[in-house]
């Protein structure tokens, strides 16, 4: 992997080194170096939050062809690529086409995922252990292209494909058998999609029409890391333990996407729009199962020391939402737009899972025997949702923006009990219907250096549908900004939301507030200050059942966080300056610290040829050791690159 | 892997090979304005350049900026000919780049035309940042974190985020900035899901027990009713530091009549064993073959 991505960053620089040699004029900027990382503390959660790598990296790439004449095939060509190397994430992107006749957009992304936290699935934390049961060392690709044909014209044709594979290993629990087991998986998914379709324009109408066919597949295979388990005790008397297990599921869907827009003026004032999309999923899942150990099931009543057990289930999703809406323009600066959009969801699940208990005997021990079971499952689920919405801005003068709208989005949810139930008690089905209304209001100023915005919103719903649904929230949104001279720039924002549900037995009161502001002070064209603050205030409480008492509580959730940040840029050509110091201190919840530094300088000593060494700081530190202490870290990153611009 | 390397060496190959078809970037033919406004040589390269490449003379320049005939004779008077700013300059956009689907429109989403926000705050016809593409004036994220200060200092404050220009992360990613009002002007999936499936395909489903729901608005409220996309304090980015409160929120007898609500949990969750939830129920997201999610 890692001699593949070297590769990667060092040859492509290098090809599009001989491509500009060979063709003079042809406007360049990359840099390639190298980045070291030096990491002090807990390297899992530096990885986990960052994950940045020493190695080869191509930092930057910009390389463009705009404006090509003499070729008949393209008259353009573009080529951007982003922190190709070492990870965890990375970009190539390229724009191409001749004008009239077509045009290309691909890129290809690569993003690495790690995770390996001491506070997810990790029931030893109260230990002090940092031992996650649950991480992964995951690699995604994907690549988008989309081709079309005459730009420009009446008929365009359209051709797409997308690809992404997700893989890697990562560890994962169990609960088997009245323990849980650490397990081995390794993954590997595929999400393919092609589409053709065709845009037209035909005057006032101009609408396009495209078909996909996406497929995903999926194969996980599992096996037991730890024969023992999170018990350290015994369960009716038997210490239970796992000698062995497999697992290995197949997934195949296949999804045909059709969408659809036609959009036609009447007259030069009223624009309508239509549209519809419907995605069909169906899809197979397979699992083979087995395993072998000590163990006790409450389901069947016995221990037992073996399971085989299979599974098969099917699932299709038909999804539609279809939508007509106008855009009326009534007179220089007054507009309205109005629409209604239905969305509708089914889903219907089947599941068979056959279990073949080996060596089972009661808790008394007494009637030793196989016991077979068959679990038969179908689920049905169907939303629906009719949403209808106007929205007016209209220009008061030239200095103000009125906006007002009202939006209404009933929802009707229907949930078939399943047959699943017999095993797991309880009425999860049910039919819920929920209308949120909400009343919006904005104004917007503008006169000369001074800006200002507000924005209010106000939802009220009937019901809520699960616990944690609103029946009111207000939002506020309050921006400001002042260019009070050339060099002089003041900014502010806040952003107040208060949630609540007062009725009985939710108890639900959510505030969210965020305070920020900025000030960029630039006294020469090529030195700009900016310092800047931020408040982020979060209180959340909602009333539960505390499961081992079935005593009432509240769970509440804090937030205070106080940011703060300065910098400053230099750009004294052929040198420049780029400099950020921000500190960030959490004291609710989950109360901690975060600095972050950064440091870039740059010069290009010679027309073509520059230098920039970079360097960037992350000290985190878990302030209320609520997981412990071995959560912090110091990670440092210096880089060294290359600059080839012309 | 060695079919990802020919293949990025292929396309590199492809590129060289453009080149050399290309030759040379050449000059456009300069117009007549092109003899005071130097920018106006390099417009061929520029995107509304080649699409305006067979117009003749001035005739580019004249179709945003007006006849420049008058401005000219009058020696370079600025006040005879259109200068595109503010809203009113927005208007020349839209004639070519009004753009309606039912999630987008220029000229009514988030940042529909007006005084405060339009097209040239954001995008710069004739001097667009080298390195962003779609002629915007600035870099994508400084532009966004211009108005919006909130997410974007969440963002590169807090611990657990989507880290924002590396590898080509920006608010474009999961946002349309030309997005109609409502549903945080989201860029939804093609078959119109939460913009969170475009890279989390996995979570997509459908599943036979299915956690949620993951299209925009989900059962209710989708992927947010749990993870906090700008950025938390909390692993995951859930929005609770305490896995097994998250659930518990939800999954309470407290209101009988809320979907989820039961069956209720019974776990003590005062033993570290059951104070994550997900140590068992490890298939949150949903399931084939487990109505617990435990597989």
């Amino acid at each position: 992997m890692r001699a593949n991505r070297f590769l990667l960053a060092g040859l492509l620089p290098a090809l599009l080194l001989a491509g500009v040699a060979s063709a003079q004029d042809v406007p360049l900027d990359v840099e390639i170096g190298y980045r070291f990382t030096d990491i002090k503390g807990n390297e899992e959660m530096f990885k986990s939050q960052l994950d940045e790598e020493d190695g080869l990296q191509l930092r930057s790439l910009s390389w463009g062809l705009g404006d090509i004449r003499d070729s008949n095939a393209i008259d353009h060509f573009r080529l951007d690529a982003a922190d190709l190397g070492a990870g965890p994430n990375g970009l190539l992107r390229v724009e191409a086409g001749r004008t009239g006749y077509w045009k290309l957009n691909a890129s290809w992304r690569r993003s690495e995922r790690y995770s390996n936290l001491p506070t997810i699935a990790n029931p030893f934390l109260g230990g002090g252990s940092l031992d996650s049961q649950h991480s992964y060392d995951r690699t995604r690709n994907s690549v988008d292209v989309d081709l079309e044909l005459l730009p420009g014209k009446k008929i365009r044709p359209l051709l797409g494909f997308s690809y992404s594979r997700y893989s890697g290993p990562g560890l994962t629990t169990y609960h088997v058998g009245q323990d849980d087991f650490q397990l081995q998986q390794d993954l590997k998914e595929r999400d393919t999609e092609y589409r053709v379709g065709v845009a037209f324009d035909a005057g006032p109408v101009s609408g396009q029409v495209v078909q996909g066919w996406r497929s995903f597949k999926s194969d996980e295979n599992l096996k037991l890391l730890a024969g023992s388990g999170n018990e350290s005790g015994t369960i009716l008397g038997v210490p239970v333990s796992l000698d062995s297990l497999t697992r290995r599921s197949k997934a195949d869907f296949d999804t045909p996407v059709t969408s659809a827009v036609v959009s036609g003026k009447l007259g030069s004032a009223v624009r309508l729009t239509g549209t519809y999309v419907r995605a069909d999923a169906d899809g197979d899942d397979t699992s083979d199962e087995t395993l072998s150990g000590n163990l006790v099931s409450y389901e069947i009543l016995r221990y037992f020391k073996g399971l085989a057990e299979s599974s098969a289930a099917t699932s299709e999703a038909l999804s539609w939402r279809g939508s007509i809406r106008a855009d009326v323009h009534l007179s220089a600066g007054f507009d309205l737009s109005t629409g209604f959009t239905r969305r509708n969801r089914e889903l219907e699940g089947y599941s068979l899972v056959n279990d073949l208990w080996g060596t089972t005997t009661t808790f008394s021990g007494f009637d030793p025997r196989d016991v077979s079971t068959i679990l038969e499952a179908r689920t049905r689920l169907e939303r629906s949702e009719d949403i209808f919405d106007v929205r007016a801005s209209l220009k008061l003068g030239k200095a103000v923006t009125l906006r007002l709208g009202f939006v209404q989005n009933q929802a009707d949810i229907d949930v078939e009990n399943d047959a699943a139930e017999v095993v797991v008690p309880g009425n999860q089905g049910g039919a819920y219907d929920r209308r949120v209304q909400a009343m919006e209001g904005g104004l917007a100023f503008k006169l000369g250096g001074l800006s200002l915005g507000a924005d209010y919103v106000r939802e009220q719903a009937d019901a809520a549908v699960v616990r944690t649904d609103f029946r009111e929230r207000d939002r506020l949104r309050l921006r400001g900004a002042w260019q009070a001279a050339k060099w002089l720039r003041v900014g502010g924002n806040a952003e107040i939301v208060d949630t609540s549900n007062d009725d009985f037995g939710y108890g639900f009161e959510g505030d969210m507030n965020t305070y920020g502001g900025d000030v960029e002070i630039a006294p020469w064209e090529f030195l700009t200050f900016r310092v800047g603050a931020g408040r982020f205030e979060g209180d959340h409480s909602i009333a539960y059942r505390v499961p081992q008492t079935w005593a009432n509580a509240d769970s509440v959730y804090r937030e205070r966080g106080d940011s703060l940040e300065g910098g400053l840029t230099l750009n004294l050509k052929p040198f420049a300056l780029e400099a950020l110091y921000r500190t960030f201190e959490n004291d609710g919840s989950f109360a901690y610290e975060l600095d972050r530094a950064r440091l870039r300088a740059s010069w290009d000593f010679t027309e073509l040829f520059g230098i920039a060494a970079e360097w960037d700081l992350d000290d985190y530190a878990e302030t209320a050791r609520t997981y412990g202490t071995g959560a912090d870290f110091k990670a440092n990153r210096y880089g060294i690159y290359l600059r080839i611009h012309k | 892997m060695v079919k990802r390397f020919l293949g990025l060496t292929g396309l590199v190959l492809l590129v060289l090979g453009v080149t050399w078809i290309g030759g040379p970037a050449l000059a456009a033919d300069a117009p007549s304005c092109g003899d005071c406004h130097e920018q106006s040589k390099s417009f061929g390269a520029n995107p509304h350049g080649r699409a305006a490449c067979d117009l003749p003379g001035d005739a580019a320049c004249a179709s945003c900026h007006g006849d420049g005939k008058a401005h000219m004779e009058a020696g370079g008077d600025a006040s005879l000919i259109k200068g595109l700013r503010g809203a009113d300059g927005s208007e020349t956009c839209l004639t070519c780049h009004d753009v309606t689907t039912e999630h987008t429109s220029y000229r009514h989403g988030v940042h529909g035309v007006n005084d405060t926000v339009n097209c040239l705050t954001c995008h710069s016809v004739h001097t667009p940042h080298a390195k962003e593409p779609k002629l915007l004036a600035k870099r994508q994220t400084e532009l966004c974190a211009s108005c919006h200060q909130g997410p974007a200092s969440a963002m590169r404050s807090k611990a657990y985020v989507h880290h924002l220009d590396r590898g080509g992360m920006t608010c474009a990613s999961c946002h349309e900035p030309h997005g109609r009002r409502g549903e945080g002007a989201l860029k939804l999936t093609r078959q119109g899901e939460a913009p969170c499936l475009s890279c989390h395909t996995e979570k997509r489903g459908p599943f036979v027990y299915e956690h949620g729901g993951p299209t925009t608005g989900g059962m209710t409220g989708g992927c947010l009713t749990c993870h906090e996309p700008h950025g938390s304090n909390n692993p995951k980015m859930l929005t609770r530091s305490r896995v097994d409160l998250l659930c518990l929120e939800c999954h309470s007898t407290l209101a009988a009549g809320a979907l989820g609500s039961q069956p209720p949990a019974t776990h003590n969750i005062s033993l570290p064993r059951w104070r994550n939830c997900t140590t068992c129920h490890v298939a949150v997201h949903g399931s084939n073959r487990s109505p617990k999610l435990l597989k």
